[in-house]
C-alpha cells in the first residue's frame, strides 16, 4: 500500500498569528487549569504529559473553554440518530490534545489563539463577545468565519479533532458507549487497545519493559 | 575483552531478518542493533490513533528531523527541515521494521527488470543500468521466501509471468470479496487479464503463527495473528530460538569505525538512556532502510574514507529511488446495486487481491514502441474510520460542518464503498534524487540528519498516467462513480530503495554483486539500498529474497 501519512494536521498552514515559543511550563499551565476548574476534565490517564510548554498563562480560561464547547456543538450538532460533539466529550478530547507533549507549541497556540480570533470577529460583527450572542447570531458567526480563509483553516482543525473524538477508541474518553461507531455502523476491528498501550502511554510502557 | 560477535546487523526489517535467520541457524553469533522499541504481537491492536494518526511507530520529528529538498516553481531546489512537522521518510522504527506495517502485496520482479538498460535502452536524464545478477540468480530465493516467510496466492499464467521453479504457492489464496469476481469479469470484457495477487499473509498456520483472521486492518497496522510475514515474526523469532541471536532495541547506531585494513571493527550506538555504547563483530550488515543506511555510511568518516564509509567514489546516497505511479479510485454507490450485491460488497475483512500486468511492457507509439510499463493493484479504501470521516470535511474547497457534514459522513460510511487502485512503475534513478548529510540540522543526539533531494523523471509520470488511464476503464466497467486518478512525482515514503547500488564496476557502484562494499571487506548492505532500478512492483519480496541470497554468500565467507 502506498502510504499516505496523516500525522501532521496543522503544519501545512502558514498563519501570521504565531507567537514565539511559549515560556510557560506544563506545571504553570496545569496550575492555570486548576484555577479555571478545567484540570479534572483532561483524560490524564492517557496524556503524554511529561515536562511540557505550550500556552501562555491565562490563554485558556473558562470563557475560552465555553466558547470552544459552543463552537464544537455548532460544528457537530446533535441529531435524532447521531451524537453531538458534547455527547462524545469533544472539548475534553481537545484539552487532551493540548496536553500532548509531542504536539508542537506552535500547533497548540494556533488552536487556542483561534478562540480569541473568533471572539474578535464577534465583536467586529455584533459588538459583543461571542458568549453574549444568541444562538442564531452564534450560528451566523460560524458561517462568517467559515467563509474566511483563516476561519476555514482553524475550524477545519477543530472538526478534525471532533471527528477523532467521535471515532477513536472509547478508552480515549471520547466516543462514549461507542456512540460514534454505532452511528456509522463502523467496525473498528479487533483486538481493541488496552490502557497501557494507548497513545501517550505506549512508548513509556514499552520502554519500561 | 568485550565479546566479538560473528555478525552485527544494523536494523531488523526485511533486509536484516534473513541474515539473522540464516546465520544464527548456521551457528554464528548474531547481534541486531535496532533503534526502535521491541513491540510484541500482543501490543499490536486496532488503535487508529496509534497506528495512523500520531508518530508512534516512527520518531518524533522534533527529535529526529529530516531535511527535504524540493523544486519550487522557478526550478530552484529549496531545502526545509521537517522538525516542525510535514512529510517525513521514516518507516517502522521498531523490531521488525516497516515489515510489521506492510500490506504484504508481494510481486516478484521480472527477468527484464534485471536488464532494463539492455532491454529498453537509455532514457535521457536517467541513470539506468543493468543489474549484475539475473532473475535466475534470485529465483531460488524468491521461492524460499514463499516457504519460509510465507506467501499465499494462486499462480495465473500470463504474458509477463515470471519463470517459477515451483508450480504453486505454498499457501492457498486468501478469501476474497465479491468485487474480485466483478473485476475479473470487467477485465475480461475489456480484454485485460486480471491476475491474483500474492500476499505475504499466510492462509493456514505455520509453526507458531496463526493464519489470517481477516481483521480488515492490515496495512499500517501490526498483525495480531502473526499471519503477516514480518521479519519479526517470520524470521527473528526463529533466529532467537537458536540461542545465537541477540536483539538490542533502542540502539541507534551513529558510527561505524573502520581500520586501516579497510574493515569495520566496531559499531557505536546510543542506547535507551542515550549513553554511547560500542559493539565489535567480524562482519557488519547494514539494513536500516535506504535513507538511514546511506546516512550512516556518510556519518562514518575515517582516514581511509574521508567522505564516508565505502564512499571514495562519491556514490553513497546517490540514485535514490522510490516507486513511481499514483492512485486512482471510484465509488460503488448503494443506489446502483441490488441489496444483495451491495451487502456482499460491504463485507469487511475479505481481500481484493487482483492486479493487472498487461502493460508491464508497453507497446505504444506514444512511447516509440516498446517501453517499460508497470503494475496496477486493486484494493478497497483503508478501513480507518477517522481518516474516512475527516476526508468528508470539504466539498469543492468549501468547508462543511453541522448536519451537512454529518449527513455526508453517514452517507459515506453506509451508502458507498470506495475501491482504489495503485500504480507501480519505475522511479527512474536520476541525479536529482539522493541522500546527503545536512550541514546544519542535527538530531537529538547531535548527529547530522539526512537531507533528501526528491527529484523525479518525467517518464515516471508519463508511464503512471498511461497505466492509470487503462485502470480507470476497469472502474468504469465496474459501474463505479466519481472516478479519480492522481499521478505525481510525489515520493511515497514507504517505498524507498537505492542509494548504494550494486554493480560490477567499483567506480560506478557502491556494492559488489554480492552486496558487499567494494572498498570494505566485511561490510554488507541488505536492505533495498542495493537496487539500481526498482522494477514496477513493491520491493519487499525482492529485499527478502536478496537478503537470503547474501546470507548464503556470508556463510560461504565464514566457511
Amino acid at each position: 500500500m502506498k502510504e499516505i501519512k496523516e500525522k501532521s494536521i496543522i503544519n501545512s498552514l502558514r498563519e501570521p498569528f504565531y507567537f514565539a515559543n511559549s515560556k510557560l511550563t506544563r506545571k504553570q499551565f496545569i496550575r492555570g487549569l486548576i484555577v479555571a476548574g478545567l484540570f479534572t476534565q483532561i483524560p490524564i490517564s492517557s496524556c503524554s504529559n511529561k515536562e511540557n510548554s505550550f500556552v501562555e498563562d491565562g490563554k485558556l480560561n473558562n470563557e475560552k473553554l465555553r466558547l470552544l464547547t459552543s463552537i464544537q456543538e455548532i460544528l457537530f450538532p446533535k441529531t435524532k440518530n447521531s451524537p453531538s460533539a458534547s455527547d462524545v466529550n469533544a472539548d475534553k478530547y481537545l484539552l487532551w490534545i493540548l496536553s500532548d507533549e509531542n504536539k508542537s507549541t506552535k500547533d497548540k497556540k494556533y488552536i487556542i489563539d483561534g478562540l480569541s480570533w473568533v471572539n474578535q470577529t464577534s465583536i467586529e460583527n455584533y459588538d459583543k463577545d461571542y458568549l453574549n450572542l444568541d444562538s442564531n447570531q452564534q450560528n451566523n458567526l460560524v458561517k462568517i468565519i467559515s467563509d474566511e480563509s483563516w476561519g476555514r483553516d482553524w475550524l477545519s482543525i477543530i472538526i478534525t479533532y471532533i471527528i477523532e473524538a467521535v471515532l477513536a477508541d472509547p478508552l480515549y474518553e471520547g466516543n462514549i458507549d461507542e456512540l460514534g461507531w454505532k452511528w456509522l455502523n463502523h467496525n473498528p476491528g479487533n483486538p481493541r487497545p488496552r490502557k497501557e498501550i494507548l497513545y501517550g502511554n505506549i512508548k513509556e510502557t514499552l520502554a519500561n519493559r | 575483552m568485550s565479546k566479538i560477535y560473528d555478525i552485527c546487523i544494523v536494523g531488523s526489517g526485511a533486509g536484516a531478518g534473513p541474515i539473522a535467520y540464516e546465520l544464527s541457524k548456521a551457528g554464528k553469533t548474531v547481534v541486531i542493533l535496532e533503534k526502535g522499541p521491541w513491540i510484541k504481537t500482543e501490543d499490536f491492536t486496532k488503535d487508529e490513533i496509534v497506528s495512523s494518526r500520531r508518530s508512534v511507530y516512527t520518531p518524533n520529528l522534533k527529535d529526529e528531523p529530516q531535511v527535504l529538498e524540493k523544486k519550487n516553481s522557478k526550478g530552484e531546489w529549496i531545502a526545509e527541515s521537517n522538525a516542525d512537522g510535514g512529510r517525513d521518510f521514516w518507516n517502522g522504527n521498531c523490531v521488525g521494521g516497516s515489515s510489521n506495517f506492510m500490506s504484504g502485496y508481494f510481486h516478484r520482479m521480472k527477468p527484464k527488470d534485471f536488464k532494463l538498460l539492455s532491454t529498453y535502452g537509455e532514457i535521457k536524464g536517467a541513470n539506468i543500468v543493468d543489474w549484475p545478477i539475473s532473475y535466475e540468480d534470485l529465483e531460488p530465493f524468491y521461492e524460499k521466501v514463499e516457504r519460509v516467510v510465507g506467501v499465499s496466492g494462486k499462480v495465473v499464467s500470463h504474458s509477463t509471468l515470471e519463470p517459477r521453479s515451483t508450480k504453486e504457492f505454498p499457501y492457498p489464496p486468501l478469501a476474497t470479496n465479491i468485487v474480485s469476481k466483478w473485476i475479473d469479469l470487467a477485465c475480461n470484457d475489456l480484454g485485460y487479464l486480471s491476475v491474483d495477487v500474492a500476499r505475504s499473509i499466510i492462509s493456514k498456520p505455520l509453526n507458531k503463527r496463526n493464519s489470517c483472521v481477516y481483521s480488515n486492518y492490515c496495512g499500517s497496522y501490526g498483525c495480531s495473528s502473526d499471519a503477516k510475514g514480518s521479519s519479526r515474526v517470520a524470521l527473528l523469532n526463529d533466529a532467537l530460538e537458536t540461542g545465537n541471536c541477540t536483539i538490542l532495541p533502542y540502539s541507534k547506531v551513529y558510527y561505524l569505525k573502520s581500520n586501516t585494513d579497510n574493515k569495520v571493527e566496531k559499531a557505536f550506538y546510543h542506547d535507551r538512556e542515550n549513553n554511547k555504547q560500542e559493539i565489535s563483530a567480524k562482519v557488519f550488515v547494514i539494513a536500516a532502510q535506504a535513507i538511514e543506511t546511506s546516512r550512516l555510511l556518510l556519518l562514518s568518516k575515517s582516514d581511509n574514507f574521508k567522505n564516508g564509509l565505502a564512499n571514495n567514489n562519491g556514490l553513497v546516497g546517490k540514485n535514490l529511488i522510490f516507486s513511481g505511479g499514483g492512485l486512482g479510485s471510484g465509488q460503488f454507490l448503494k443506489q446502483d446495486f441490488s441489496d444483495k450485491d451491495f451487502s456482499a460488497l460491504m463485507v469487511g475483512g475479505l481481500f481484493v487481491n487482483r492486479s493487472i500486468q498487461n502493460w508491464y511492457e508497453i507497446n505504444d507509439t506514444d512511447f516509440g514502441g516498446k517501453a517499460k510499463g508497470g503494475t496496477v493493484d486493486f484494493l478497497f479504501e483503508h478501513a480507518n474510520g477517522i481518516r474516512k470521516a475527516v476526508r468528508q470535511k470539504f466539498d469543492n474547497g468549501r468547508l462543511l460542518y453541522g448536519t451537512e457534514l454529518k449527513d455526508k459522513i453517514h452517507s459515506y460510511f453506509t451508502e458507498q464503498r470506495k475501491i482504489t487502485f495503485e500504480i507501480f512503475n519505475d522511479w527512474l534513478p536520476t541525479n536529482d534524487c539522493f541522500v546527503s548529510l545536512d550541514k546544519d540540522v542535527e538530531d537529538k543526539w547531535g548527529d547530522k540528519v539526512a537531507r533528501i533531494r526528491l527529484g523525479y523523471h518525467e517518464q515516471d509520470i508519463k508511464v503512471g498516467n498511461y497505466l492509470g488511464e487503462k485502470a480507470k476503464l476497469v472502474l468504469e466497467k465496474l459501474g463505479t462513480k466519481n472516478i479519480k486518478l492522481g499521478v505525481s512525482g510525489s515520493a511515497p515514503p514507504n517505498l524507498v530503495a537505492g542509494g548504494c547500488r550494486f554493480g560490477i564496476n567499483p567506480q560506478k557502484s557502491v556494492l559488489d554483486k554480492n552486496c558487499r562494499a567494494h572498498d570494505v571487506k566485511n561490510l554488507y548492505i541488505t536492505d533495498a539500498s542495493f537496487m539500481p532500478t526498482g522494477g514496477s512492483v513493491p520491493y519487499t519480496w525482492t529485499i527478502y529474497a536478496n537478503s537470503f541470497r547474501v546470507a548464503d554468500k556470508i556463510k560461504e565467507e565464514f566457511n
